[in-house]
Parts: structure tokens; C-alpha cells; sequence
């Protein structure tokens, strides 16, 4: 075990954060959720800029609760990358082996290293005003890692960035994550971010951990509703429960849903939230499990597919028509496959 | 930036050490006399670096100087922290704090030897509390290039052809002020509010303190100033120049005699009562002309350029106990007719 | 973290005692002899003293709208553009500061006086017979002294704000249809208001307490400010207890220009930093078309250094004054290699540098302080920042007051560096508090993370953000020190005499021009001072 939160808690007035969590050696994990939701303030604990009212902290298996910041070994990027605008950019990258007196040949040649690296060779007598936003994001990087930290933390190091940059970057963190086997946490609001870029994900609301799982775990077997909800698109249906066995049955404005059975928490008389994700539901023909009929009130071109809302018994319902297009304004049939409906309270 | 704060912290070691190393002085065995004086005398340019060097050598008694501003300052620390000064004597009393120094009990009577040679009219306190050491007169000090006929007398001033063409002190604020004023208090009588309201429109200007108004007048901005019958030894003394001179009023002038005395409480009374004996002898006197710019209080040898300083054989003063109870009023009543322009 | 907090609170006790003891233990001991029931009466039912309150406050105000009105374009010049010369007008705008008062109004006196040299000039090309300048003696004199000091002061304040005001507020207000005109009333005055206001509470405050300028160029006792009220119950009626219900007074009133200078400030540092040199509007090279500018600069300079320059012009003649023969000589500079001459200018120079070191290092520990306790801000800063509301001639009267009571009297060099760099101290934490607030937290924690120590943070990354803040203030701890007259006078140890006490008493020994010499020693080694400051601020970069 890498890093291991240990009921952490945090309260600034009403709020009150509440973390515990366990990391992997050489895991990239991303903190998501919404602003003020307490993620940025969990990575400052971690990183030793705010102590937690109570909990503990262990990184290596070792208790850091009480290590100040600059003795943890954990590297920080902020959003505004936070270059020493006084420093020159090698200045800034060498900052960290300086500190920790390497000898003079190694931080110069780990300096050269990293510049070349981050693909900025002969920018290292520059300024950080002179460079451009992508430029400031790697040699921030840069900097970072040049100490070989335990443990990297990145605070929404993307968020500044156009679109297309943002692809560079995301790759170059990623390329940096793997060559250096570094243990990361990257925090971030944006779930596409998120999916794209880490090995596991905590969801976080009001200061809590919804929950932690891979991307594929979160997305299509969220665990809580709210995960559900605040990742991706996604269709919520209120039904009752008219049985349950290895299928649950539940109806909805008439219509019924047979759901695979996974807690056998649900029996006759539940009131039930249905949940499952668009591309999920296809166009159908003719009879069978969990059809739906209806029709397209809107349209909207994506490109490689259509987002549909279709008016149905149980309300509106979005699909995505992937090519070769099949459904029509009409009047159109769907299907959800039971296993990929899921039950919440 | 590494070698700037590597010199700045040479620059505040090296400043605390210069800073610390003048401590070291206080703590020698040596006799000691404590003295308070005005900051004109322990000036530089003032007598205290010439005759506290020779009391010194001579009596082996090491002299600590405490600043305290001008006379009245000193008067007035002096009263507040009556008991526990800490200081021996008091240098620059003059004839107007008397009457405060002996109501507040500050000093000891005490008679220096050399108290006979000086001369009876300038022995301001018959009771000895207060010894004078030197003296001048208040007086008109004008520039002889720009005033021909100089004024002889009090209501020449009044003249129109002088027009805006003094420059006064206020006597609020500034010991020549104080005398010009009490001058005509004493000429006039009650009479002196009418003589400022004439005077006024002959003033420039009023100068906060005599260095001010002297230096306006040394500028040139107007032809007279009221000053002391010694001012003119200085210009011919070190300017070697002439043309600055003064003049003896009919009615007389308004004398001002500095004094010292012995602290009730002097912890070194011994050498304050040496120090008073030094002081009216010649090694003391002597400097003082060319110093402090002031007649000694002993018959000495003047220098050439007090050729050009004369003594008034009339010189004017009022009673202490007088000033004691109208100073409020007077000051009041010269606020009222100068402001009156 | 926790250690970190206690240490800075346990140096922050370092100042908090220097204040409570050089300044708010007199102040109160005249507060507590000055507010009493005979006290108040005595000043209260006294019409002569509640008529200079009121001129003081009159002149006060004038003065201070005068300097705002004509500094007004100033700062906008120096905000706005580039020229060659534009340090040597930000030098030259501080060095008033170190002029004692009294060879200010020399100075300007020799400069316009009847015997000026403006009048002088203007006679011998007229041939007329008297002085056809009359300018002096009279409230328009007060008004050109107090606007000699002051205008500097209103420039220096508000030019550096205007240079920060970001230019994306403009374009915004341009895209939105708004002239000229409308800009400068909805974008650059809202963002200068809080500037403007510190400026004219602090010029208020320095002209309300005016006394020499006051006295001697108004031309008489008609134009008396309360100070002299006071002085003259301190020193020559010895009322000191109406002397302290006065100054009591007087102090309420500053107290209550410097609370909101201090608000004022305090709300100026909330602004959000600006971006950076991108971020601003980019100064204009000032050309030939740019007329009125070239104009007002041209003035600026004749009106602010020629008092000086006339200093300097005198200390190099013999005597001038009474005839028209006049020789230039250099004898007034030779007597510096007299002890007595150039221990001054040593001593001067150790005090002012040991208190620009202290006032910094003070200032530093105050705005980390200010910056970890956001809320205090405001109490914190009027603690230091008082003050500046309280007269020279009030503060020694507290002096004695308190002196008085311990029975001993404490001078020496250490203490003298102590009072000035309590003196100086409403300066620097303002330069240094404003630049500190904005380091971006971030880079601190940056450098936490990459295992630096605090103190190698306040090295490498601290310091250099806030530089110029540094500089500034050293700038002015070294003007306000080496100018100061009363605290050298009462606290120096004896034989211990700065420039500016050594004038007065060149002047009081009727040395006027070896005065005059003096005075422009100082001026030059504020000017070298300012210069090398502003040298190391570049280098260190």
C-alpha cells in the first residue's frame, strides 16, 4: 500500500470532510466531483498544507500525520502551475534537488534530463513570464518530479488549458506517470478528464467519498445514485417492485422492467429508482425482455451518432443512435439488457 | 541576493557593534558631574566642547552631558521628574524662568568663589539659587548696506518708510520673542498693545524660532531683525564682515541674563559646586564670546571683533515675580493686537 | 506549521513592544494628563484655540486638495508613460521627505523670497527697484510649502496603483461603447479612489500638524496651527496640562484621518493582483506631442528640487544676502573634513541604514502576521500606523511626561534606531504588507513541497516576489530617518549628532551657509541612497 487515509477528518464550519482511501504503488488515482465538494482540501492534507482535525496519514507505511509538508516527499502542481516567477525556469525545476543539496553535477544533469523531457531544451535561462501556459504546465511538471517524489499531486493542472492543449498535456502527464512509475493523485471536476486519464477514480460529495472504483466500475456499476448521475448521461426511472428472485420485476407507468438481480436487497412493494446509461438502450424489433415503446421528441447531431430523447409511458428516455442510424421520428422500440439496469433506492 | 544579505548582515553586525561599544564608556570609576544644558550650549559650534574639556582636565571629575532642548524644555523636565534627575547642575536658566525655578524649589543656594567679580546689576537672584555666567541684550540687528539712518529708539520702528522690513520672533515660541515683547511691556506699559498693532505693518514676518528669523535675515529678505547686540561680532569675526551692525535703543535694552544652579538633589555635589566656581573664573569666560556669542558676566578681554557688540548702559529688565504673573496676559494681549492687522 | 505560528508571534512581540513603548506608552500619559475635567475645560471654553482648530483644518484641507489637484496629472504621467529620466523623478519625489523643515523654508525662501533669486533675476532684467514677486508671507506661501512636501507624496502614492489598473477593465469598457471620458470615471477613478484617499488622509494628517511653515511663511501669529498653540503652552507657559488636552484634541482629529488611511490601504490590498506586465496598459514613450506633459514635468522638477538646488547654489557662495557680491567658494565643503563636520554625516548615514535594515525586517514579520490574520488586518496595521497622527512636539511633551515618571533618562544609539524605526515603520509595513498579500500562496507551498525550510523559502522565493515592496520601504525608512530632527535631539547619545540636528545648530550658531552645505550633503547622500537602493533592486533579480 502506497498511501493510506485513515478516517480523516476536516470541518471548516458547516462543512466536514471525511476521507478514508487507500492507494496502490505506481497508481493514478483521480479525485472528482464538484467545486466545494472538499477534494482539493483532502490533496492539501495529503500534502501537509492543512492538518486534519483527526485521522491519520501513512505513506510507505509510515504515519506522516504530523511530518510537515517538506519533509513528506510529495510533489505538488497546482492549477496556476505556480512557477517562482523569480527563478529562471531551470532554477525552478532545480529548486527541489537544491534544496535537498544533491551535488552540483547531478542536479545539473537531472535539470538537462528533465528539460529535454518536457521537450523544452534551451529554455532553461528563461523566465516563467515568457513562456506559454503549456510550456509553464510542463516545466511545472518538470519541477515536480525532479526529486523523484513518493507521491505526485496535481490540482486540476488542466483546467487553464484550451481543448487541444489539454490532449498534449494529458499525454504528457500520462507518459510521465508511467516512466516514473509515480504514485499520482490527480484532482479535477471534469469526468471526462477523469475517465480518461486514471487507473481508479473517487467520487467525492460535500466532503464525502461517494465512491472509489476503475473507470469502467464507475461508470456503468456506479454505486450510489449520485455517482450515477453526476458521471456521464444518464436515464432514472421510478418504479415499484412487483418481484423479486434472480430477476427483479418492476413496473413502472405500466411498463415493466425485469433487472438482474445483485443485492437481493429489493422485495414486492419497494419503491425503486431504475438507472442505466444510453448506449445501453438500442433500438429493438418485435417482442422480448424489457422493450420500450416510443417516440423521438428531439435530435441532436453528434456526429458520430445521435443523442435521442424519446417520449415513452415511463417519460423521456435519451439513446444515442450510433451508425448505421435505426431509429426513426416515427415511432421507435427500445431495449435496456437486465444486467444493465441497475436498482437504487 | 546571497551576497547582498550576507552584506547586510555584516552592515547590522558591524551597526551593533559600533552601537554597543559606545555602552562601555558609562561604567569607568572616574568622578562624575552630571550636567543639563541647552542644546545651543552642547552644541559643536556652542561652548560645551571647549570649556568642559578644561574642567575636566583640571579637576580630573569627567562632565555627562544630558540634552535637553532649549531652556524652558529643560526648566520643565527638570520640575517633572523633580527628586530623581539624576543630574547635578542646570546651564542656561535665564532671567525669565527664574521666577518658575524658585517657586518649583529646583536648586540649592550656593555662592562661587568668584562671585564678587561679577558685576552687581547682572546677579539676577539676590538668594544665589541661580548663577548668571553670561549675558547680552536684546536688540536691532540690521544690515547698514540697506538701512542708512538705523532707528534710535522704540517709536522710530513705527517709521512707514520701514515697511514690512523686520522680521520678528514669536514670543509664543521663541526666546528672542518672548524679550522683544517684554522690551516694549517694559517701555510702554500698558501701552505696548497699541505699539504692535503700529508695528505690525513694518513686520515681514514672524519666525517661529530665532534660527529661522536669522536665517531670513541672513537671506536677505529683509534689512532688519531683532536679534542680540552680539549678533554683529560674528559676521565680523568670521565673515570678516562689517556691514551687519546693531544698535543701542534710547530707552534702553531688554537684557537677557542665562544663568545656572545647583540641583536640590545633585548626587555629585562636590563637583557641582567646583564646576560653579569654574565657571566664573577666566577659563570658562573667556569662551564664551566667541561660543556662545554672549558678554561674560567677569571683566575679561573681549575680542577685537565685540568692537562691533556694544553694551547698552541702560540695560532694561523686569521684575521675575512680574513676568511670573502677566506672562499669560501679555502674550495674550500681543496675540490680540498683532492679529488685529 | 503550529512552531511556525508561535515563532512568528513571538517576533511579532519584537515590534509590538517597540510601538507600546516609544509611542503609546507618551501618547497616553499625555492622553491621561490632557483629558482630565480642568483640562478639557481649560481648552474647551477657550475661543482663541477653538479658532485655530479651525484654521488649522482650513489650511489643512487646502493644502491637501491643492497637492491632489496638481500631483493629479503627475501621477497619470509617470503611470502612463516612458521617458529618459523617469527614475531620476521617482528620486527625486521621496527626497523632500529628508529635509528638515526648516531648510524647506530657507530654501523655498531663497528661491522666491523678496531677496530670491527669482526676484533678484527679475529685478536686474526689469531695473525696477523693489521685488515684483511677492509671494511669500502670506496663506499662498503656506499653500506653496506644504505643496512643495506634498504633491511628491500624492504622486508617489497613487502613480504606482494607476500603473496596475488592468487593461482588460478598459477593453471591456471599450467594447461596451464607452468614451474617454467614461472610462476614466467608471474604470480609472473607482480603482484609484482608495489610493487617492490615503494619499489626501496622510497629506491632511503631515499639513493639519504643520507648525514652522505655518508661522514663518504665513507671516504672522494670524496663521497659528494648533501645534503652535501647543508648543507655546508646553514650552514657554508651561501649562502642560492644557498643552496636553490640546495636543489630546488635535491627536483625535489626525487619529481619525489616519483610521482612514488606514482603511483606505487596507482595502487597496484586497484588489486582485494584477497580471503581471501583460496585464496592464503599456506606457507610451513620451514624445514632442505630448506637450503639456513635457510642461507639467518641466515644472514639476523647477518646483520640487529648486528649493533644493537654491540650498546648494548657497552653499557654494560666500555671502549672498546683503550685497551684490557674490563668489562662488567651496570653503563651506572643506570644513567637512573636520570631525565635527563629517561625524554628522557618518552618523547619519549608520542610523538611517540600521533602521532601514530593522524597519524591514519589523515590517516583514508584521505583514507575514497580517497575511496569516487577514481579519486583523485593519487593527494591526492602525496599532503601527497611529503614529503618524501624532506631532513631534506632542510626542516629546509624552516623552517627558514619561521620562518623568522613570526617574532616568534612556539615550543612546540603539534607542535612537528604535524610535526611528518605529517612526518609519507606517511606511514600510504599508510598502511591504501590500506585496506581500499578493504572493501567490501556491509558489510558498511549491517550495514547502519540494522540501524547503521557511527560512529558505523567505530566501528564495519570499523575498524576491515582494522586492520591490522592499525597496520601497527602504527608500523611505532611509528618508524618514535621515531627516528626522526631535528623536535625534532628545535620544542621541551625547556627542552623537546626525545631519539634520547639526544643521539646526549650524543655523542656531549663525553658520548659515556652512548650513546650507550641510543641507545639500544630506540631499546628495539621500539621493545616492535612493539610487543604490534602486540598483540593488534591479540586480537582484
Amino acid at each position: 500500500m502506497k498511501l493510506k487515509l485513515e478516517n480523516i477528518k476536516k470541518s471548516y464550519g458547516a462543512f466536514t470532510l471525511n476521507a478514508d482511501l487507500e492507494l496502490k504503488e505506481g497508481e493514478f488515482h483521480t479525485f472528482l466531483g464538484p467545486s466545494g465538494c472538499g477534494k482539493t482540501t483532502l490533496l492539501r492534507i495529503i500534502a501537509g498544507f492543512t492538518a486534519p482535525d483527526s485521522g491519520r496519514i501513512y505513506l510507505d507505511g509510515k504515519d506522516i500525520t504530523e511530518m510537515p509538508s517538506e519533509k513528506r516527499n510529495i510533489s505538488i502542481v497546482f492549477q496556476d502551475y505556480a512557477l517562482f516567477p523569480n527563478m529562471t525556469v531551470a532554477k525552478n525545476i532545480s529548486y527541489g534537488p537544491e534544496t535537498r543539496h544533491w551535488p552540483k553535477e547531478r542536479i545539473e544533469s537531472r535539470t538537462k534530463e528533465l528539460l529535454e523531457a518536457i521537450a523544452l531544451p534551451g529554455y532553461g535561462k528563461r523566465k516563467p513570464d515568457t513562456l506559454s501556459g503549456g510550456e509553464k504546465q510542463r516545466v511545472a511538471l518538470a519541477r515536480a518530479i525532479a526529486v523523484n517524489p513518493a507521491l505526485l499531486l496535481l490540482d486540476e493542472p488542466l483546467s487553464a488549458a484550451d481543448e487541444k492543449l489539454k490532449g498534449v498535456l494529458k499525454a504528457q502527464i500520462l507518459e510521465t506517470h508511467r516512466k516514473n512509475h509515480l504514485t499520482t493523485i490527480y484532482v479535477t471536476h471534469d469526468q471526462e478528464e477523469a475517465m480518461t486519464i486514471s487507473d481508479r477514480i473517487s467520487v467525492f460529495r460535500r466532503g464525502n467519498i461517494e465512491c472509489t472504483g476503475t473507470p469502467q466500475e464507475i461508470y456503468f456499476q456506479p454505486r450510489t445514485l449520485y455517482t450515477a448521475k453526476f458521471i456521464g448521461q444518464s436515464n432514472i426511472l421510478k418504479g415499484k417492485v412487483i418481484s423479486a428472485g434472480d430477476m427483479v420485476e418492476v413496473e413502472c407507468q405500466g411498463q415493466i422492467f425485469k433487472v438482474q438481480n445483485r443485492s437481493y436487497r429489493y422485495s414486492a412493494g419497494d419503491q425503486v429508482i431504475l438507472f442505466f446509461r444510453p448506449e445501453c438502450c438500442t433500438a429493438a424489433q418485435g417482442n422480448g425482455e424489457n422493450i420500450i415503446k416510443g417516440k423521438i421528441a428531439d435530435r441532436t447531431f453528434y456526429g458520430s451518432r445521435y443523442t435521442c430523447s424519446v417520449n415513452t409511458d415511463c417519460g423521456i428516455i435519451k439513446v444515442y443512435d450510433t451508425y448505421p442510424f435505426k431509429l426513426r421520428s416515427a415511432g421507435c422500440q427500445l431495449a435496456v439488457r437486465p444486467e444493465n439496469i441497475i436498482l437504487f433506492q | 541576493m546571497k551576497k547582498i544579505l550576507v552584506s547586510v548582515l555584516c552592515l547590522i553586525c558591524a551597526a551593533s557593534a559600533f552601537a554597543g561599544a559606545s555602552k562601555e564608556k558609562a561604567s569607568s570609576d572616574a568622578p562624575v558631574l552630571v550636567v543639563y544644558a541647552t542644546d545651543s550650549f552642547l552644541s559643536e559650534w556652542g561652548p560645551a566642547p571647549v570649556v568642559f574639556p578644561k574642567f575636566e582636565e583640571k579637576f580630573g571629575i569627567k562632565i555627562e552631558q544630558r540634552q535637553g532642548g532649549s531652556a524652558g524644555e529643560i526648566v520643565n523636565l527638570a520640575i517633572m521628574e523633580k527628586g530623581k534627575t539624576g543630574a547635578d547642575i542646570i546651564i542656561g536658566v535665564d532671567n525669565n524662568l527664574l521666577s518658575t525655578v524658585l517657586k518649583n524649589d529646583l536648586f540649592v543656594p550656593y555662592k562661587p568663589a568668584g562671585i564678587k567679580n561679577v558685576k552687581k546689576e547682572l546677579i539676577f537672584d539676590s538668594s544665589y539659587h541661580v548663577i548668571p555666567y553670561d549675558y547680552s541684550f536684546f536688540a536691532l540687528v540690521y544690515d547698514s548696506n540697506r538701512i542708512k539712518n538705523p532707528p534710535k529708539n522704540l517709536d522710530d520702528l513705527l517709521d512707514p518708510k520701514y515697511k514690512k522690513s523686520l522680521i520678528i520672533m514669536d514670543p509664543r515660541t521663541s526666546s528672542p520673542g518672548l524679550g522683544f515683547l517684554m522690551w516694549t511691556v517694559k517701555c510702554k506699559g500698558e501701552g505696548y498693545k497699541e505699539y504692535w498693532k503700529k508695528l505690525m505693518p513694518n513686520v515681514l514676518t514672524v519666525s517661529s524660532s530665532w534660527s529661522s528669523g536669522y536665517g531670513l535675515f541672513t537671506s536677505g529678505e529683509a534689512p532688519m531683525v531683532t536679534s542680540y547686540t552680539t549678533s554683529p561680532a560674528y559676521h565680523v569675526e568670521y565673515d570678516k564682515d562689517e556691514h551687519i551692525k546693531t544698535v543701542l535703543f534710547e530707552e534702553g535694552n531688554y537684557m537677557q541674563t542665562e544663568g545656572m544652579g545647583i540641583l536640590k538633589d545633585a548626587p555629585h555635589m562636590d563637583a557641582a559646586k567646583k564646576f560653579m566656581d569654574f565657571v566664573l573664573t577666566e577659563d570658562f569666560q573667556n569662551e564664551l564670546a566667541l561660543t556662545n556669542w554672549m558678554y561674560p558676566v567677569i571683566e575679561t578681554k573681549l575680542p577685537d571683533s565685540y568692537k562691533s557688540a556694544p553694551v547698552s548702559d541702560r540695560p532694561l529688565l523686569l521684575k521675575a515675580d512680574e513676568i511670573d504673573k502677566n506672562l499669560d496676559s501679555w502674550l495674550n494681549g500681543w496675540l490680540e493686537s498683532t492679529m488685529a492687522k | 506549521m503550529k512552531e511556525n505560528r508561535l515563532l512568528l508571534l513571538l517576533l511579532f512581540i519584537v515590534p509590538f513592544l517597540l510601538l507600546l513603548v516609544f509611542f503609546y506608552v507618551p501618547v497616553i500619559n499625555v492622553f491621561i494628563t490632557g483629558f482630565s475635567k480642568e483640562g478639557l475645560k481649560s481648552v474647551l471654553t477657550d475661543s482663541y484655540c477653538r479658532s485655530i482648530c479651525l484654521f488649522s483644518l482650513k489650511q489643512g484641507v487646502l493644502s491637501t486638495l491643492l497637492s491632489a489637484a496638481i500631483g493629479f496629472p503627475g501621477a497619470y504621467i509617470l503611470a502612463r508613460y516612458t521617458f529618459r529620466g523617469k527614475n531620476f523623478i521617482k528620486a527625486l519625489i521621496t527626497v523632500p521627505y529628508v529635509l528638515p523643515t526648516i531648510a524647506a523654508v530657507l530654501g523655498i525662501v531663497l528661491l522666491i523670497g523678496n531677496n530670491g533669486i527669482v526676484n533678484r533675476a527679475l529685478m536686474a532684467l526689469s531695473g525696477a527697484e523693489q521685488p515684483p514677486l511677492r509671494l511669500l508671507y502670506s496663506m499662498k506661501a503656506i499653500l506653496i510649502a506644504h505643496t512643495f512636501y506634498n504633491i511628491p507624496l500624492f504622486i508617489r502614492f497613487v502613480y504606482p496603483v494607476w500603473e496596475n489598473i488592468p487593461v482588460s477593465l478598459y477593453e471591456a469598457g471599450k467594447s461596451l461603447g464607452a468614451g474617454r471620458w467614461r472610462l476614466f470615471r467608471t474604470v480609472t477613478c473607482p480603482w484609484l479612489l482608495c489610493a487617492i484617499t490615503a494619499a489626501c488622509a496622510l497629506i491632511f494628517v503631515l499639513c493639519f500638524m504643520s507648525f514652522s511653515i505655518v508661522l514663518v511663511l504665513g507671516g504672522g501669529p494670524q496663521y497659528s496651527t494648533m501645534e503652535v498653540e501647543i508648543y507655546k503652552l508646553a514650552r514657554t507657559t508651561s501649562n502642560i496640562t492644557k498643552a496636553c488636552a490640546l495636543g489630546g484634541i488635535e491627536s483625535l482629529i489626525t487619529l481619525l484621518f489616519i483610521a482612514v488611511y488606514t482603511a483606505a490601504g487596507h482595502q487597496k490590498s484586497s484588489y486582485p493582483a494584477p497580471a503581471g506586465k501583460h496585464g496592464t496598459v503599456p506606457a507610451k514613450k513620451l514624445s514632442l506631442h505630448h506637450f503639456p506633459a513635457l510642461l507639467y514635468i518641466f515644472f514639476l522638477i523647477l518646483y520640487i528640487a529648486m528649493p533644493m538646488v537654491t540650498i546648494a547654489l548657497n552653499s557654494l557662495t560666500g555671502k549672498s544676502g546683503w550685497g551684490k557680491e557674490n563668489s562662488l567658494t567651496l570653503k563651506w565643503y572643506r570644513a567637512f573634513t573636520q570631525p565635527v563636520m563629517y561625524n554628522p554625516v557618518l552618523n547619519t548615514i549608520l542610523i538611517a541604514v540600521a533602521t532601514v535594515i530593522c524597519a524591514i525586517i519589523l515590517s516583514l514579520i508584521i505583514s507575514a502576521v497580517i497575511s496569516r490574520w487577514p481579519k486583523g488586518a485593519f487593527l494591526i496595521q492602525i496599532f503601527f500606523f497611529a503614529s503618524l497622527g501624532i506631532s513631534s512636539i506632542l510626542l516629546s511633551l509624552g516623552f517627558m511626561l514619561t521620562i518623568s515618571k522613570l526617574g532616568f533618562r534612556p539615550n543612546g544609539k540603539l534607542l535612537l534606531i528604535a524610535v526611528h524605526t518605529a517612526a518609519v515603520l507606517p511606511f514600510t509595513i504599508k510598502a511591504i504588507s501590500l506585496f506581500y498579500s499578493r504572493i501567490n500562496r501556491r509558489c510558498i507551498e511549491c517550495a514547502k513541497s519540494l522540501g524547503a525550510k521557511p527560512l529558505r523559502i523567505l530566501w528564495t522565493v519570499k523575498l524576491p516576489m515582494i522586492k520591490n515592496g522592499i525597496f520601497t520601504a527602504g527608500i523611505f525608512a532611509f528618508a524618514v530617518s535621515a531627516g528626522e530632527v526631535n528623536g535625534a535631539l532628545m535620544l542621541a547619545p551625547e556627542g552623537f549628532t546626525t545631519m539634520p540636528v547639526a544643521i539646526y545648530r549650524l543655523i542656531g550658531a549663525y553658520r548659515f551657509y556652512q548650513a546650507c552645505a550641510m543641507g545639500t550633503v544630506l540631499l546628495l547622500i539621500c539621493i545616492a541612497a535612493f539610487y543604490a537602493i534602486d540598483r540593488l533592486g534591479e540586480i537582484s533579480l
